[in-house]
Order: C-alpha cells, then structure tokens, then sequence
C-alpha cells in the first residue's frame, strides 16, 4: 500500500515538474522575442536616425550581441539564491529601458543635431555613437542575463543537461519568431515608438506571470505587482499616445535649427509648427511637411517657369521625406522631372512607344511622361505599396501628379525592380530609374552592374536609360569655365560611371540640371525680396551682391545630376524640337545641361564596380549623421 | 597540471569566440547570396535569419545522449561538415542557380543549405558547454561559453558588414571565414583529438581538415577571378 502511495506521489511531483518545465520554456519563448525585438528596433532606429543604415546597423547588432555575452558572462558572479527576484528585478528593468529606448534615441538625435548646429561636428558624431551605444548596452546586458537566469531556475527542477539544451532551443524559436515578425509585420503597421511600448507590454507581462508561477506563495510579492501593473499602464498610454509623441520628434527634426536654437528647446514641445503627415510602410517612414525654411528657390523659381502662370492651383512649399531624406519640394519639383524625363527624348529626337518606369511611386515622372501621346504604355514597377497608395489616393500627391498613376495607359506594378527587370521577358524603348539613394546594401543593388546588365537586356537595340545620380554634386567654378563633377570621398560618382560602363552599354552621357545665373526676372524678383527685408539703406554694391548669392544659391540648389544611357551608340546627341510644352526646358537650357565636364571613361577601373557580389556602394567613407536638409 | 586545465579552457573559449564568429558571417552571407538571387532583401534576410536561428534551435535540442557523450567525436565531426558546407555555400548557390533556375527548387536547395548550417551551428554551443564542463573539472560554465559565443557573433557581424562583405565581397569572404574554421579544427585536433578513440576517423578528418586549408587559402588568393566567372554565369 505505502509503496504505491510513494509512487503515486512521485508521479505527481514529477508531474508537476514537467508542468514548471513548460512553463519555463514558454517564458524562455517570450523574453527571447522581446528580446531580438529590442534588439532590431534598436538597430532600426539608429539607421532611421543616421542615416548610413549599413554602418549603424550592423554597429548597433554587434554591440547588442556583445552586450548579451557581457551580461551571460556577468550573471555568472550572481548568486542563485532568490533567483526569481532577480530575474524579475531583470524583467522589469528591461521592460523599462526597452519601452523608452526608441525616444531615448530620439533624444540622442536631438542632442546630436544641436551640437552640430553649433559648430561641434566631430563631437556630435562621438556623442551620437556613444549615445546611442550606451542605451543599446544596458538593453543587451539586460537582456544577456535572462538565459543563464532560466537555465538556472529550469535546472532547479531538473538537473538533466537535455533541460539545459531545451532552454537554449526554446530561446532560439523566440528569437525566430521575432525575427520573422519585425521587418513583416511590426515595422509594415507600427512606427518604431509604438513597437516598443508594445513590446514593452509583452515583456512586463513575462515578468508578473513569472512571479505569479514560480514565486513561493508565502512570499510578499504585492511591491512587484503594483510595479508591474504601474509599468504597464503608462506603456498602454504610450501606445494611445505614440502618434503625438512621434509628431514632437518629427517637429524638431524638420523645422531644425530653428526648433533647436537654444538647450533646452531640445526638451519643449516647438509650438504653432505645421502638421507634419507620417505614413509608415515596410520600406520606408514618409513625411510630408511644409518646407518653412528660407530657401533661395521660393524667390526667385518663378522666373524660371511658367507652371504657376498655368496652373495656379498647383501645391507651393510641400516637402517629401522618405526616412528623413529630402526628396523634392512641391515649388522646384519641375526641375528635377523635366529634366528626367524630357532630356533624353528631346536629345534623341524620337519619343519611346514602350515605357518601363523603376521606382518613382510619386508619379510624377510618370505625369511628365503621359504628356507625349506617342508613348503607347508605361509599366511602373515600385516596391512600396504605401507610397503607391499616396500617390494614388493622396489629395496633395494628386495635385501634384495629375493622377498620372491611375492613368489607363500605365501598367502599376507592386514589387522589387530587381527581381523585375531579372525575370520579364518584356523589352522596352526607354527605362527609367527613380531610386533613393543607396544608404544600404538594398538599394545598393539597384546600382549594380547584374542589376544594369538585366536592365540592358529589357532594352530594344534603339532603347536607352536613365537614372538620376543620387549624392554626385556638380559645381560652377568661380571662373565660370563650366560645370564640373565634384569627386570628393562622398561622391558615389565615379561607381555610377564605372558600374554602368562594366554593364556593356556602348555609349554614356551624364547631363545636370544647370540654371542659368544671368536671369533678368530673377535679379528683379531677388532685389524686390532684399529691399523688402532692409530697411536700411544698401549700397549698389552690397545690393548687387546680395542679388548674386540668391541667384548663385538657387542654381547650385536646383542641380541634379542624371545620366544617360545608349545599349548601342546612336548618332550624336542633339537638341530636337520638343513634341509637347514644358514649363521650364527650352533649348538654351538643354545645351547647358550637356556643359559637364568628367573623367572621360574609356577603360573599365574595376575598383569602382559595385556588384552584389562585391558591393563598392554604400561608400563606407560616409561616416555622417542624417540631416533633414539635403545640404551639399 | 591544474594550469594546463586553465590554459585548455581558455583555448576553449578562444574556439568558442572563432566559432561563433564563422558562424554568424556564413549566416549573413548566405542571406546576402539569396537576396541576389531573389531579390526582394527584407524578406529574404528575415526568412533566412529565421530559418538559421530555427535550425540552431533543433541543433541544440537534438544535441544530447549520444552526441554529448561522444562530445570531441561530434565537434570534429560538425566542424568539418561545417567548413565544407559553410565554405562554399555561394559557389553552391551559384550551381543550384545555373543548375535549376530560380524556380521553387532553387528555393528549397537554398533553405536546407540554410537549415543544415543552422542545425550543425545549434550543435556546436552544447558541445563546447560540455566540453568546458569537463576542463573546469564537471562545474558547469554555461554562462561563460554562451557570453563568449555572443561575443563571437558581435565581431563576426561588425567585421562581415564594414570589413569583409565591401572588401573582400561574398566569395572571398566564405573562403577566409571557411579557412578561419579549419584553423579551429585543426587546433581542437592538437589539443582534444589524439589521445582519444576513433583515432583514425580522426586523423582522417585532421588530414582532410588540412587540405581544406589549402583550398581555401588558395581560392581566396584567386577569388577576383572567380568572381568574374560567378558573375558571368549569374548573368548568362
């Protein structure tokens, strides 16, 4: 009798071992995904912040992996004793920490601008690695401590090295399970603050099951409870309020340096700024704002152009940012797209019956090209459903794209260009290429030489393409002998050229949009402006100069550089009468946009190609912190 | 003999830290590779980290009884597989590419290239915890090994990404990182491997070991060539 009571009683101890193994392993799941979710969001920030996603992500993920080995080797020295207490004490801290961490960063940001904006460029960079680092530190000791804690505790119950072996599998399900959710589904609908006060949630709700499960009932755990549910509370308000808090962020970036001019506006909420719209999407952070800011082009662009004489309506002073990089202005956005699109056809004198446009979910490069009736289709390929869906549907997008995107001779499709121009069987007359600029290896692709040999083979033997030059500066000297390429160590220019020469296309035209600086109206218009800011008396001399920084500051602002691609060398290029009216080409102005002067590139310098195989884009000599102007 | 115990341990966990290091780097350059083949790079780089991190998981797991028993028998075992397989896991993707298109079997090769790296990754941390356990006279290190190993893998992800992958690119990154590996099999053999049984399994895998050296040491010496060749058949 005794002895089948023992066992009886065996079997139920043993049972209710397994039942606290599960658990075990369940917790093990969940802090895992809180933590390689901590982890990415850190990572994700800090690129979003930066800029030069390569570099600050994989600074941030290193630091983070460090961390974790600093805290697993830390948790050594701790006692086991009254374990649980201290993971908990580890949870919640942790909870804490992470929920803050991304407005932390923005904080760090702040900081960061402001000591540039005083002129203390290299400690602002110092300031921001160890910044941000520090927050990423405490978060990846934190978060190092837990494994080890929960072996311990598993091995309380069982000493058998499989238990052991099952914690550390557990943790890496977790942490498959936050890796795969992050970029497919908490970064497509959350902005990163909400991420991670949701995370936040999840890990204080491990830490109060935690007590809950293994706490001896006799313990006096009340002090915890009440600290659990306080965190929560204010993580909940958090996420009720993520928008607000993010729009202050966003203020203070845009409308820098004057939302930063003295310490402590970093701290105050900037008052009477126009609402910024923010739209997340898995690729990017859009922003669109009205652009406040003195700008040379607000005085003098209408000297330039007819587009107001003709379309009064059209929006003034609007502003795009995809992850806090400038991509046009509402008021100069003509610039950049007659160029794009009207150069080559007008250089070439025939216009394209195919279209593949790559890119540019805007759509106002495709407004540009709907104007010729000759051009019979436009496929647009765009990986980012959200942009497409503003350019779409956006009052302020249609305004300014005519609806071009819903157009029934454009053929809108969502998904990679690479991939794209990769497995179509299609060929075109003209491709155009609008990407942002290649901050990370993604976009690096869409530079390569695989990338433009596949778009070479979509190309009619007639056919050419185009690309704008994202980051290549152009200058005037001051001798004025004509427009040159500035190749400093930032300038991606040289791996544009080569990259495209290594893809085998015969014949290579780079051409910039170049203003000229001898505009009557615009001197006109630039003199009103000063008289009507001095109230003083100018001297002709000092007006005159005053006329000429405007002018000068305009036409350097408004250059772009694009190039122009031949798969077979056709006859030279010249200017054609255009088939359609622009606002702003004309004829004299097309013949300075080909006055640029660069390296001829007769032989292939194969130190510049970048290829997926061996990248040389991003340049790793961009060591800045994003800005929210496009200075140069 | 106490300080042999010690200088042994710590040789240990300088082989932990290498191999935690090669790890992480034919993790990132195998999701490097399949986003070339397939583009779209978010899901790809997810996919594959996940995929990894599962594997790693049923590699822990599966790391007990007999494996753990015969634990310098495993390790030499799994290095080896590793090298080979981690090594040249571009220039096979390359093949499958040119050999299957980019179709759903391409997709499949390349996930269980990806899953049986994961599996022998995951096999490895139980297997230096154990032997650890054993050079620290039976007292567990967990905490170390494991903190050693994050260790391992911040280096691997700092050096992949601002050294390796723009200096060398994809290639020549697998061979060093593959070579790097060997170095860690052929120390373990000097230290763990002769005094042990199966002395011919592991002589032979020290002479293969040996060799696979070579190979590395020269294919990463001619890589600007192979290259070349990749691309070409990349673009054909």
């Amino acid at each position: 009798m005794r002895t089948r009571k023992e066992k009886k009683q065996k079997k139920e101890t043993e049972l209710i071992q397994k039942k606290k193994l599960n658990r075990i392993y369940a917790l093990t799941f969940v802090v895992a995904f809180c933590s390689i979710l901590y982890e990415l969001l850190l990572a994700q920030t800090i690129s979003l912040i930066a800029g030069n996603a390569i570099i600050w992500y994989s600074i941030t993920v290193g630091f983070f992996l460090g961390s974790l080995g600093m805290g697993a080797i830390l948790s050594e020295k701790i006692s086991k004793e009254n374990i649980i207490k201290k993971l908990f004490v580890v949870e919640i801290a942790l909870a804490f920490f992470g929920g803050i961490a991304v407005c932390l960063m923005y904080f760090v940001q702040l900081i960061d601008m402001y000591l540039l904006s005083h002129g203390n460029a290299n400690i602002a960079l110092v300031f921001m690695l160890l910044g941000s680092q520090f927050i990423v530190i405490v978060i990846g000791i934190l978060s190092g401590f837990e494994l080890p804690m929960l072996m311990n505790i598993a091995n309380q119950y069982s000493k058998e090295k499989r238990v052991t072996n099952r914690v550390l599998g557990v943790d890496y399900f977790g942490s498959l399970f936050g890796a795969v959710l992050f970029p497919l589904f908490f970064i497509t609908v959350f902005s990163v603050i909400t991420v991670g006060f949701l995370v936040a949630i999840i890990n204080t709700l491990a830490a109060l099951y935690l007590i809950k499960v293994f706490l001896e009932k006799k313990e006096n755990d009340k002090i915890r409870f009440v600290l659990g549910i306080l965190l929560l509370g204010g993580f909940f308000f958090g996420v009720s309020k993520a928008e607000k808090i993010e729009n202050v962020f966003s203020e203070k970036y845009y409308y820098y340096p004057q939302a930063l001019h003295e310490f402590k506006d970093i701290f105050l909420p900037l008052k009477g700024a126009p609402k910024i719209e923010t739209y997340h999407s898995a690729y990017q952070k859009i922003d669109i704002i009205d652009g406040q800011s003195f700008n040379a082009a607000d005085i003098v662009m209408d000297a330039y152009t007819d587009k107001l004489t003709y379309e009064p309506e059209f929006p003034i002073g609007k502003e795009l940012y995809l992850n806090g990089d400038w991509q046009f202005n509402s008021g100069t956005e003509e610039i950049y797209h007659e160029y794009f699109a009207h150069v080559p056809i007008l250089a070439t004198g025939k216009v394209p019956e195919n279209v593949l446009v790559l890119g540019g979910g805007d759509g106002m490069l495709t407004r540009e090209l709907l104007k010729y009736e000759d051009i019979k289709k436009i496929v647009q390929v765009d990986i980012d459903p959200e942009i497409v869906r503003l350019g779409k549907e956006n009052p302020l997008f249609l305004a300014m794209n005519k609806g071009a995107l819903s157009d029934k001779r454009v053929d809108l499709k969502i998904g990679d260009a690479y991939a794209f121009v990769k497995d179509s069987k299609d060929k075109f007359d003209a491709i155009y290429m609008d990407f942002p600029m290649a901050l990370d290896y993604n976009v690096s692709r869409l530079y390569s030489r695989e990338f433009y040999s596949f778009v070479r083979n979509r190309l009619n033997d007639d056919g050419f393409l185009v690309f704008d030059a994202p980051g290549v500066t152009s200058y005037t000297e001051s001798t004025k002998e004509g427009l040159q390429i500035l190749e400093d160590k930032k300038s991606p220019w040289k791996e544009y050229i080569h990259t495209i020469k290594s893809a085998g296309f015969e014949k290579i035209v780079p051409y910039v949009s170049y203003l000229e600086e001898d505009n009557n109206s615009a001197r006109i218009l630039a003199k009103e402006y000063i008289l009507d800011k001095h109230e003083n008396q100018l001297s002709d001399e000092e007006l005159e100069k005053m006329i000429d920084e405007i002018i000068a500051g305009f036409v350097a602002d408004s250059q772009e550089s694009f190039v122009f691609a031949q798969k077979i060398a056709m006859e030279e290029l010249s200017f054609h009468a255009p088939k359609i009216s622009t606002y702003l080409l004309n004829e004299k102005r097309f013949e300075r946009a080909f006055q640029l002067k660069y390296d001829s590139i007769d032989k292939i310098q194969r130190q510049y190609v970048n290829s997926v195989i061996k990248p040389t884009l991003p340049k790793r000599s961009f060591w800045q912190v994003r800005f929210p102007y496009y200075i140069n | 003999m106490n300080l042999k115990k010690v200088n042994k341990l710590r040789l240990l966990y300088f082989l932990t830290f290498v191999v935690a290091f090669c790890s992480i780097a034919y993790e990132l350059a195998l999701g490097q590779a399949l986003s070339l083949f397939l583009g779209n790079t978010i899901l790809r780089f997810s996919v594959t980290i996940g995929i990894y991190m599962f594997a790693m998981g049923i590699g822990a797991m599966l790391a007990e009884g007999e494996v753990i028993k015969r634990k310098v028998f495993s390790f030499v075992a799994v290095e080896t597989s590793l090298m080979i397989i981690g090594g040249f896991s571009p220039i096979f993707l390359f093949i499958a590419s040119f050999l299957l298109g980019n179709g759903t079997f391409f997709l499949i090769f390349a996930l269980l290239l990806i899953t049986i790296i994961g599996i022998l990754t995951g096999f490895e941390i139980p297997l230096l915890m154990e032997l650890a356990t054993v050079e620290k006279n039976k007292k567990s290190d967990e905490g170390n090994v494991l903190g050693i190993d994050y260790l391992g893998a911040f280096v691997g992800s700092l050096v992949f990404a601002l050294i390796f992958y723009p200096k060398f690119g994809l290639l020549q990154t697998t061979f060093f990182v593959g070579f790097l590996n060997c170095v860690v099999g052929i120390i373990f053999y000097l230290n763990w491997g002769i005094e042990k049984k199966n002395e011919k399994f592991m002589k032979e895998m020290f002479y293969l070991q040996s060799i696979l050296a070579l190979v590395f040491m020269v294919t990463f010496i001619f890589a600007k060539n192979l290259n070349e060749l990749m691309v070409s058949i990349y673009l054909k």
